[in-house]
């Protein structure tokens, strides 16, 4: 397994020009192969595998739109919600949730938020298409940062 | 002839009883031994007494109160002796003891000179007293001397005694001052004092109590000796007073004349015998019925037997045999076979007397057949009355059921009141009698319907226990199934990601499958995935399909492994490490491995709890030797909230919980129980450390060697 312990940053172009999305993700092969083909179609791609470092990244980079897996360990996916929730509420409708296995509580907050959830195994389509449908009605691109 | 006479004879028959008496019960007890020297001693000097005061002429009276004294010398020593040694051995008294016997030996050769009796006087008792010498009066002291002592060494003794002891001490001390002051009144006559001898009644006394106590040593009271003395008094008074009445009568009317002597001895006859009535009764009772009526005898002995044994007995299949067994051979019948209520409700043959023959294969008797519905409200029935308790159309079935098993007496095992379902246990059929033609006898049917409620007792209590340990198994297979399922929710997250990474890959696969980097670089890593997919299937499987118990050479790390895989995603949702130090070289020992994975699986659950949130969940295995034994051990150390020292002992016993009930369902206090049940069916030990908010160590010993492995095989087997 390569796990990474740092954010990883891979430029095609210019960031502003391009649509950023920050994956959490503590699954290191499907994190690789989520990034490999959202950036194949353009987009710039943040990795990390934890909650905390994905504070750091939102410290200071300009994301459009957030991945994350609920099941990160000890529960920091709803630990990382909260805090985005508090912190950076313009990001709040620009998350989608990928998960393995739901507990209630967490469930309800989702469902609450009108935050949406893609269970796994889920559909390499449905994945982009709820990507593009987050991105769509937007307002340009870092325009909030 | 007079009153002072009897009293003497009257002492020498109730010591040499007592002396007797008491020595028979333990002739080599030291304590019974000097009780029955002080007895001699006082028997020769009563005994000579009567002699004395009955004798006629000087010579013959100065000879009887020689002869008397030899008691009389003995009797301060002999007593001495006794007391002491009735307070344990007495080394302490060694001395003064072989002083006393010294002494006594001096006075007994002066006895036979003018220094210890001068001659005879006369007194208002007899013409011929005996005229103390000089050496007389030192016998006077030795006498008071150790009759000081054996006071003293009673008072002292009493002193550092309690209880019931102190209390027997007590009586001691006062039939002792009673005794000897009343023994005492002969001794002015000697000097011309006047006072009479009227003591001598109250002689006995001191024999009496440390007689009685040392036969009755822990109940001797106040009311046992009043009642028992009371009954034997009246029983004495009844039957003995008419009876020498009618003798005396009896010698006045046959031979003109009563002769005071033979009336005495005859006296002495009736006591002893009236006193041995009541032994010999008991004694000749027990030798009648042993050897004039055996069989009743045995049978007797049998029941008794068979009360004590069944009371042991669990097992249901053995108790059937013994009854089986008890019944006919106590009846001598020549067959028996017992009937067992089965779980549907039919009465099966399943034990047998003589053994050689096998059971019938039999489809048995329902409950509602004649035969039970007639022992569900008789105990007992012989074949002959069947027609007179039921219909005829009944009475053939019940007959046809009798000839077909060669029965002649049938008794019932009626369970005891307040039962749920059938009252009926089972019942036993019994043959006709071996050898003659005879009935069986109303004492033999009163024998068996004692025996039915014995045999009834141990059948439910064998139930009983049969019901206990299925409960055990059922509940064992609850806490298995309910950690299936949670084994199963967690894996669920853990099947899905890689499930999810390869569904990518694949996924991505028609339209990337020409570029290298692509298909180079996450090939190999979705192999890996499916290895991972099928890791835990594997693992899955061994865990909830059941297996059936049995002790294999196993490897206790692999076990481990396997479950520590199921269980690393539960742990690391809530952010606990699961780490395991596994010595690599650990020998296979003999496991049964679906409960050892039961067993670490309800362990780490366990640790989960203990920890909840962020923690560590440590693994080791290692081999150590206990007492020169291998042992392989195993210990699960956790870094959570710890038991409190006062749960640490009951936390194996089962429904003892220290989580909240109803909380969550695993909250019900099972899973240390079957730990520790299933870890002594390994013949293995369980032990447990903990620090209040530090972690718990559980460390668990399976022996190597598989001698104690095989034995708890075998009771596993016997069990199912």
């Amino acid at each position: 397994m390569t796990a990474e312990s740092s954010p990883q940053t891979i430029d095609y172009c210019p960031l502003t020009m391009r649509r950023s999305i920050l994956l959490v993700e503590d699954e290191a092969f499907l994190a690789e192969l989520m990034a490999f083909h959202l950036r194949r179609e353009g987009f710039a791609v943040l990795h990390v595998s934890s909650g905390l470092e994905a504070f750091a990244v939102l410290q200071s980079v300009s994301i459009d739109l957030i991945i994350a897996d609920s099941g990160l360990p000890s529960g920091e996916g709803l630990s990382l919600l909260r805090h985005i929730e508090a912190e950076h509420p313009y990001l709040f409708p620009r998350m989608l949730i990928i998960s393995a296995h739901l507990q209630e509580e967490t469930r309800r907050y989702f469902a609450q938020r009108a935050i949406p959830v893609l269970m796994k195994p889920f559909e390499l389509d449905d994945l982009m298409t709820w990507i593009r449908a987050l991105l769509e009605p937007s307002t340009p691109p870092c325009s909030a940062a | 002839m007079n009153f002072f006479a009897i009293t003497g004879l009257a002492n020498a028959v109730v010591n040499t009883f007592l002396g007797v008496y008491i020595l028979i019960q333990k002739p080599h007890d030291a304590r019974h031994r000097t009780y029955a020297a002080y007895c001699l001693s006082l028997s020769l000097w009563s005994g000579f007494y009567f002699l004395w005061l009955t004798s006629e002429g000087p010579d013959q009276a100065l000879l009887f109160s020689r002869l008397m004294m030899i008691g009389a010398i003995f009797i301060p020593i002999t007593h001495y002796h006794h007391i002491a040694t009735l307070f344990g051995p007495p080394k302490h008294h060694a001395k003064i003891i072989a002083l006393g016997y010294a002494l006594s030996v001096l006075f007994l050769f002066s006895n036979a000179t003018p220094y210890f009796i001068q001659g005879t006087h006369a007194t208002p008792i007899t013409a011929y007293w005996p005229t103390p010498g000089m050496l007389f009066l030192i016998y006077l002291v030795y006498f008071f001397t150790y009759l000081g002592m054996s006071i003293g060494l009673t008072y002292l003794r009493r002193k550092e005694s309690g209880g019931v002891k102190r209390t027997q001490i007590d009586y001691i001390l006062v039939s002792t001052i009673i005794g000897y002051i009343g023994g005492s009144t002969n001794f002015p006559l000697w000097y011309d004092i006047p006072v009479l001898p009227y003591g001598n009644v109250v002689v006995p006394i001191v024999t009496a109590t440390n007689g009685f106590i040392l036969i009755r040593y822990r109940l001797l009271d106040v009311q046992t000796i009043f009642k028992k003395g009371l009954a034997y008094g009246l029983t004495f008074l009844l039957t003995l007073v008419p009876l020498f009445g009618a003798a005396l009568f009896a010698q006045q009317h046959f031979f003109g004349g009563i002769n005071y002597p033979f009336s005495m001895l005859l006296l002495g006859a009736f006591v002893i015998v009236a006193l041995a009535f009541f032994y010999l009764k008991r004694k000749i009772e027990s030798a009648v019925s042993r050897s004039f009526f055996a069989s009743s005898y045995e049978m007797t002995q049998s029941l008794t037997a068979l009360s004590h044994a069944v009371i042991q007995m669990l097992d249901l299949k053995e108790i059937g045999h013994k009854l089986a067994a008890t019944i006919a051979t106590a009846t001598g019948a020549k067959s028996s076979m017992l009937f067992i209520q089965d779980a549907s409700g039919y009465y099966r043959p399943f034990a047998a007397h003589p053994e050689e023959a096998p059971l019938p294969v039999d489809e048995g008797v329902s409950q509602e057949h004649p035969v039970c519905q007639i022992l569900n409200t008789q105990r007992l029935v012989l074949k002959e009355d069947v027609p007179g308790l039921c219909s005829q159309e009944e009475a053939a079935s019940a007959q046809q059921f009798f000839d077909a098993h060669g029965i002649a007496l049938l008794i019932a095992f009626l369970a005891p009141a307040n039962r749920t379902g059938s009252q009926l246990l089972g019942f036993c059929g019994i043959g006709e009698k071996a050898g003659s033609r005879q009935p069986y006898s109303v004492e033999e049917l009163q024998y068996l319907e004692t025996l039915s409620n014995q045999a009834a007792i141990a059948i439910e209590n064998a139930n009983l226990h049969q019901f206990h340990l299925n409960a055990q198994k059922q509940l064992e297979r609850v806490n298995r199934l309910q950690g299936i399922e949670d084994t199963v929710t967690g894996l669920s997250h853990e099947l899905r990601n890689p499930l999810t990474s390869i569904k990518m890959f694949l996924q991505l696969l028609p339209q990337l499958k020409h570029q290298e980097e692509f298909v180079g670089k996450y090939y190999q890593q979705a192999i890996r995935e499916m290895a991972r997919i099928e890791r835990l299937v594997e693992a899955l499987i061994s865990h909830s399909k059941p297996k059936p118990p049995r002790f294999r050479k196993n490897s206790l790390n692999a076990i481990i492994d396997s479950v520590v895989v199921l269980h690393k995603p539960r742990c690391r949702e809530k952010a606990i490490e699961l780490e395991t130090d596994l010595e690599a070289t650990l020998p296979h020992i003999p496991l049964d491995e679906d409960r050892i994975r039961q067993v670490l699986l309800n362990l780490l659950v366990n640790a989960e709890e203990a920890i909840g949130e962020r923690g560590r969940i440590t693994i080791h295995t290692r081999l150590v030797l206990v007492e020169g034994v291998s042992f392989v051990r195993l210990t699960i150390t956790d870094t959570g909230r710890g038991i409190q020292p006062e749960q640490i002992e009951r936390i194996f016993t089962p429904f003892y919980t220290t989580k909240e009930r109803g909380v969550d369902k695993e909250g019900v206090g099972l899973g240390l129980a079957i730990v520790h049940r299933i870890v002594h069916e390994h013949s293995g030990n369980i032990t447990v450390e903990s620090q209040p908010g530090r972690g718990t160590t559980f460390v668990v010993l399976l022996p190597v060697l598989q001698e104690s492995g095989v034995r708890s095989q075998k009771s596993e087997v016997a069990e199912r």
